[in-house]
């Protein structure tokens, strides 16, 4: 019997890892970044090619189960990743799942950099617009005092 | 006179308490996870779904052999989330930001709280440089009454230390290695709390205001990502961090790269 993977780091098992995503993706407005998916697949458990693959697939799945939807953060993702959100059809978690999985793989499933396909849910996604809103109000104050 | 290790006493049962609560909350969520887990099955490509032309066709099935299928749910469960979000007061539990302005706390705006974050701690970092040289001084005392105020007077001490520094020839202290501001002398400084993702470090006060000086050493500010709620830092070795007001959170510092140690990683510092 094939017994689960555990990791190097720190001993946790695939579905700690995925409930720490889940977590981070609610408990944080700036969500996860799928960078951070791949990096623990690859560095905590070893994982490569078909079994990162789903690995990633798990922590995906989960994030857009709960409502998290993916956006490049242009300044920190590969190139030609622009700012935005990240759409695929209907954008149903099913469809985010397997667009977002289609793409890495295509791009030869690199390592990524932390504005790639960060995952934000509704939630977060307003508290962000309302700080960056009210940064642009600061800045324009001091801009007319200065 | 103050009973310090009474109030030592009382700020370690305070610690004990919030780590305890903070246990109980990670399992909490964990259950939640198990729970959603078991109800939705974690979405599998290979999964049968009900046939096409059936009224619930598409929808993800046990494969029951009799025919008689059950629909296990649309993968995207509302409730689940709100109840999850519920549970551990996620983005809804705002933490306005407040800081301690001539003895009495005020409430300021994440903006202000970050600006004040960050100048205090260069000015700690310069203070502390000169002291290597200087072990006795002590910059100008101001006294402040608006959190701008506090600010600028930050900057003051900041720049009265660096003054004193070169008037000392000291002059340029070399920042240290990333991973050396993470974990001097390779020990962890923090913790993860239960339940919280990996690369989440969370450290009390002392640490937090360490990290963010010694990283703040020789780190030149550069622009922010457009959506990024915080200010960015790059320092000399090349790391990308930056310090933000998280909603839920309060100070945080986020790495654009992951820092690896024996038995964790950094990719964010919260204050607890």
């Amino acid at each position: 019997m094939k017994s689960e993977p555990r990791s190097r780091l720190d001993g946790g098992t695939i579905d700690d890892y995925v409930a720490g995503y889940v977590h981070e993706a609610i408990d944080d407005e700036i969500g996860v970044s799928l960078a951070s998916i791949v990096s623990d697949g690859r560095r905590s458990f070893g994982l490569e090619g078909d079994d990162l693959v789903a690995y990633v697939r798990r922590g995906v799945a989960a994030l857009a189960a709960i409502g998290a939807r993916p956006e490049h953060w242009e300044m920190y993702s590969r190139p030609g990743h622009l700012d935005g959100p990240v759409h695929f059809g209907a954008d149903t978690p099913e469809e985010i799942v397997e667009g977002v999985l289609a793409e890495w793989i295509a791009e030869g499933m690199p390592d990524l950099g932390w504005g790639d396909y960060r995952f934000i849910t509704a939630e977060g996604r307003a508290y962000l617009d309302e700080v960056v809103e009210s940064k642009r109000r600061e800045a324009a104050a001091s801009d007319d005092h200065g | 006179m103050l009973d310090t290790s009474k109030s030592s006493r009382i700020e370690d049962a305070e610690r004990a308490r919030r780590r305890l609560f903070s246990e109980v909350l990670g399992f909490c969520v964990e259950l939640r996870f198990l729970r959603f887990r078991y109800l939705y099955r974690m979405y599998s490509p290979d999964q049968p779904r009900v046939p096409a032309g059936n009224p619930d066709g598409g929808q993800w099935t046990d494969g029951d052999p009799t025919g008689e299928d059950t629909v296990i749910d649309e993968p995207l469960d509302d409730d689940f989330a709100e109840a999850l979000i519920d549970l551990i007061g996620g983005p809804n539990r705002r933490q306005t930001p407040t800081v301690r302005v001539g003895g009495r706390e005020v409430e300021v705006t994440p903006g202000q709280a970050v600006r004040l974050e960050v100048a205090t701690a260069q000015a700690r970092a310069a203070e502390a440089a000169v002291r290597e040289f200087d072990p006795t001084w002590r910059p100008r005392a101001s006294l402040t009454e608006t959190v701008e105020g506090e600010i600028a007077a930050a900057e003051a001490r900041r720049s009265e230390a660096e003054a004193r520094l070169m008037e000392l020839g000291g002059g340029y202290r070399a920042p240290l290695d990333t991973a050396r501001c993470l974990a001097p002398g390779g020990l962890r400084l923090g913790w993860r709390e239960p339940g919280a993702g990996r690369g989440i470090e969370t450290v009390d006060r002392v640490s937090f205001d360490r990290i963010l000086s010694e990283l703040l050493v020789g780190a030149r500010e550069v622009q922010s990502p457009a959506n990024y709620n915080g200010r960015s830092f790059l320092r000399s070795d090349g790391a990308r961090f930056g310090v933000r007001w998280s909603n839920s959170n309060g100070p945080t510092i986020d790495f654009a790269d992951d820092w690896f140690f024996p038995s964790w990683r950094i990719n964010k510092v919260h204050l607890k």
